[in-house]
């Protein structure tokens, strides 16, 4: 069943994704990113992350889209031409991607043979609702307590940086 | 056959979103196609994450969490690019990248 | 070789789905896909669903009922499948489905031919398919919910298809308000019935599975009260009354008749309003608990039939006679189902579909919708006046039905008065089009057209002879006279225009006036009392000081205290910023590109001398 899902989610994250970078209109370029991190969600979903899931669409397919869209409307963004860049750049960083993606599929097609000892290709941890929910509030409150007030405090001065220089 | 998903599919899925974000990264010149490459990136980690938070029994669903800080980490920064990018489109009046440089 | 077909039936239903996601997609991107690859592109999914859903009903008889099942929702104990049931019903309303849909997909083809919007038309046929399949292949009671609610959704889409036009755009809302309002309802039922399991059943109960349901019946009877009971099933025999259209709920399948004719025929008549007849056989084992339920269903469906028939022989446009017609046979179905006898209903259901989806075809077939939609207009084809005989009960499959039902309510004299009182009406409103309305040689000469119509009323010709029932009873004869009487009143007297009982029977007895004035007034009344308190409240001087006053002192707390922290920050960020400036570098995409070059070479290096020394040693694993 999640193969039903799989293939079609990552097929359309990758379609979306290389729409939003090559379009020339900076609103569909929003538009399809949406669609991206809607997959994402879902991919997260089929992991049986369901609260990463939830969290996924409430940022990146609710808040991040409106904070974009927000800074599209109140600039002139919209109506600027040629969008992507010319020149050996590009094709220096498509050499470099190209280098990266076939290492790393080697280096997948290697460790199909040599397996990880901690790593349990085929067999998943067992996934229930509840178990996760345990596990990740147990992980913030004791294991990483620390990062988690850290956070509250990167937060704290985001709100008021930005709120301060926005006067 | 069909039915057999396992952790390389999402690995491969994340690494292609990974470099996608990253050519979008370089290639655009507009800043918030920057921006929302920067977020491909990071949700491609993200994914990442979770994968191994699935799959390492011994990590104890520890990938999640920090998918979770990750994703917190990503909205923070993008509220912050979005207002620099703000108070230089004040300024500038364009929004190409080239144009920016002196923050 | 017929497992295979029950097998693989989930990857069938879930193909007209894919089609729609990848038809929205293509527009989404800009691809003009040409009509014949959409056209194609939906018969197929259709073709493939009838064949692989016949292939399944053989298996059905060969090795009886068998499940095909996936989770869907796991919580502790608690686990939700979603999946394909294929047991004998639903097969046979699945063949129903993909049968008519596949040659009203081929009849739209060209009748749409010269729609702009022709992709989306497509597009919400697949998504029609694919959820009217979801509800009848549903092995329990929330996947039907699912269905339903994605069929209602489709219904809304298609009758305001063109909803540039206000009327049909308001006829889409009321239709999907008022199955809303059903919806709510069966909800509401669902819940309650999984609330009775969890409280005093095991946890296998809580999905609802209809595999056992005469157990699930059997506890919600026993620890319910009787009102109760009656409660819960009448929240969920809600649901039925709107999506079959019948007594108080019937007024939104007049106005649906604005969509398009094929879309009229597949949902409005023939599939999905026969959804709440296949629920209703779902729960009978529910129903049957409570004498009073059936009893009350009988009456509501028999008092539909008439109510609706008498309705149907004062209109004056031959679609809302049809639709007022498909709201009295489904009344004559839910009756059949509350009397026990299933077969029948089920064999009505086929039977009444196929002959009203060529009714529908046969009037698109002599009149576009794209002219004025003006009575005088109107006109009859042939293929129309076969249909009416069989919809009748004069000849075809019509008579051996009407003949069962017949013998079906021989027991009870006052049903059998009603039901042969519906017959009549039914025959006289039929036969009243046929007259008044001039017969014309067919203004399209579409071949797809014209080959579906005639298909379905072979089919209805030819199965006269596989259903066996005695010939020429009471209800042959009882309709025969109302031909005879329609014939000759029509012909003599054109009654169109005639006394105020006509009238008030052209209006639906104004039931939908006394929703939009009587209703709707005592819900702004209701309304206009709390937005009264609202103004008192807000123009109270004391209250209004009081709230003044909290207000400041929350704001001097907030300046003079929370805002300190706050400035230290700022302050500290501010010194912080001003060193780091001095690290900024120019074009930092430059940068980038060198850094991923660098680390892609290195990565490679790395890779290839890694798998160098490895091949060296001889290799591992």
């Amino acid at each position: 069943m999640s193969a039903l899902i799989f293939y079609p989610t990552a097929l359309i994250i990758l379609v979306f994704a290389l729409i939003t970078i090559f379009s020339k209109k900076i609103v569909y370029a929003l538009l399809a990113s949406v669609m991206v991190f809607m997959g994402a969600g879902l991919i997260f979903y089929i992991l049986g992350a369901e609260y990463n899931a939830v969290i996924q669409l409430t940022i990146y397919v609710v808040a991040v889209p409106i904070l974009l869209a927000m800074a599209i409307m109140f600039t002139n963004v919209r109506n600027e031409k040629n969008q992507i860049v010319t020149g050996a750049r590009k094709y220096a960083i498509y050499i470099a991607a190209g280098l990266i993606l076939m290492s790393f599929v080697y280096l997948v097609a290697i460790a199909i043979n040599v397996t990880p000892t901690a790593i349990f290709p085929n067999q998943i941890a067992d996934v229930n609702s509840f178990r996760m929910f345990d596990a990740i509030t147990d992980g913030f409150f004791t294991s990483y307590i620390v990062a988690f007030e850290l956070f509250s405090v990167l937060l704290l001065t985001v709100v008021a940086g930005v709120s301060d220089n926005a006067k | 056959m069909l039915s057999n998903i396992g952790i390389y599919h999402y690995l491969i899925l994340a690494l292609f979103l990974f470099l996608i974000g990253l050519c979008g990264t370089v290639i655009s010149k507009n800043v918030i196609k920057i921006l929302i490459s920067i977020e491909f990136m990071l949700t491609a980690v993200n994914i990442n994450l979770t994968t191994f938070g699935l799959y390492c029994k011994n990590l104890a669903f520890d990938g999640f969490i920090f998918a979770l800080f990750y994703i917190a980490v990503g909205a923070v920064e993008l509220a912050i690019a979005v207002y620099i990018f703000y108070a230089m489109y004040r300024q500038k009046q364009t929004s190409d990248i080239e144009e920016y440089d002196n923050v | 070789m017929s497992e295979f077909f029950a097998a693989n039936l989930v990857w069938v239903l879930l193909y007209p789905f894919w089609a729609f996601i990848l038809i929205g997609i293509g527009r989404f991107l800009g691809v003009r896909m040409s009509k014949p690859l959409l056209t194609g592109i939906t018969l197929f999914g259709s073709g493939l669903g009838l064949v692989f859903s016949l292939g399944a009903l053989v298996n059905v008889f060969i090795n009886g009922a068998s499940e095909y099942l996936c989770s869907f929702i796991k919580i502790q104990k608690f686990l939700l499948q979603l999946g394909v049931g294929v047991d004998l019903l639903s097969m046979i309303c699945l063949s129903l489905l993909f049968f008519i849909s596949f040659f009203i997909q081929l009849y739209s083809s060209s009748y749409m031919g010269s729609e702009p919007k022709y992709y989306r038309y497509f597009g919400y046929m697949n998504l029609f398919n694919f959820s009217m399949a979801l509800l009848l292949v549903s092995p329990n009671l929330f996947q039907i919910y699912i269905g339903w609610e994605l069929v209602g959704v489709v219904s809304y889409l298609l009758i305001g298809f063109k909803y540039s036009n206000p009327i049909k755009s308001i006829s889409a809302v009321k239709a999907f308000i008022i199955n809303k309002i059903g919806d709510t309802m069966l909800l509401g039922g669902v819940v309650s019935l999984i609330y009775i399991m969890y409280a005093y059943s095991t946890s296998q109960f809580v999905t609802l599975d209809f595999s056992d349901f005469n157990l699930i019946s059997s506890v919600a009877y026993a620890h319910t009260n009787n009102f109760t009971f009656i409660v819960l099933c009448m929240l969920l025999f809600a649901g039925v009354m709107t999506k079959s259209a019948q007594f108080p709920f019937h007024t939104w399948l007049q106005d649906a008749m604005s969509a398009p004719t094929p879309v009229s025929a597949l949902i409005h008549s023939a599939t999905m309003v026969a959804a709440g007849v296949f629920l209703t056989i779902r729960l009978l084992p529910l129903f049957t608990m409570s004498k009073d339920m059936l009893i009350f269903i009988v009456m509501l469906g028999m008092f539909t039939a008439l109510f609706c028939s008498l309705c149907a022989i004062c209109q004056k446009n031959i679609k809302s006679v049809l639709a007022y017609s498909t709201s009295a046979n489904l009344g004559l179905m839910l009756a059949a189902v509350g009397f026990g006898n299933v077969n029948l209903a089920v064999l009505f259901l086929i039977v009444h579909g196929l002959i009203k989806a060529a009714l529908f075809l046969s009037y698109g077939l002599s009149n576009n919708e794209y002219f004025k939609n003006n009575t005088e207009e109107q006109t009859i084809s042939p293929s129309f006046i076969i249909g009416a005989f069989a919809l009748s009960g004069l000849a075809f499959a019509g008579l051996n039905c009407k003949e069962q039902f017949f013998l079906t309510f021989k027991p009870n004299i006052f049903l059998t008065i009603e039901f042969l009182l519906v017959s009549f009406m039914c025959a006289v409103y039929i036969f009243r089009l046929c007259c008044l309305y001039p017969l014309s040689s067919n203004k399209r000469k579409n071949v797809p057209e014209q080959l579906s119509v005639w298909i379905f009323l072979t089919v209805v010709i030819v199965s006269t002879f596989m259903v066996n029932g005695s010939i020429l009873g009471a209800p042959f004869w009882i309709a025969f006279v109302g031909a005879i009487v329609a014939i000759v009143l029509t012909l003599r007297t054109k009654y169109t225009k005639s006394g105020c009982v006509s009238i008030v029977c052209e209006k639906g007895f104004y039931i939908d006036r006394f929703y939009s004035r009587v209703v709707f007034n005592l819900y702004e009344r209701f309304t206009s009392i709390f937005s009264r308190i609202d103004i008192w409240i807000s123009d109270n001087k004391l209250l209004f000081y009081i709230a003044r006053y909290f207000v400041r002192c929350a704001e001097w707390v907030e300046k003079n205290i929370f805002e300190l922290p706050v400035k230290l920050i700022v302050l500290c960020l501010r010194f912080a910023s001003k060193e780091v400036e001095h690290a900024q570098i120019r074009n930092i995409q430059t940068y980038i590109t060198y850094g991923a070059l660098i680390l892609g070479i290195i990565f490679s290096a790395i890779l290839l001398m890694y798998s160098f020394i490895i091949n060296s040693l001889g290799g591992i694993g």
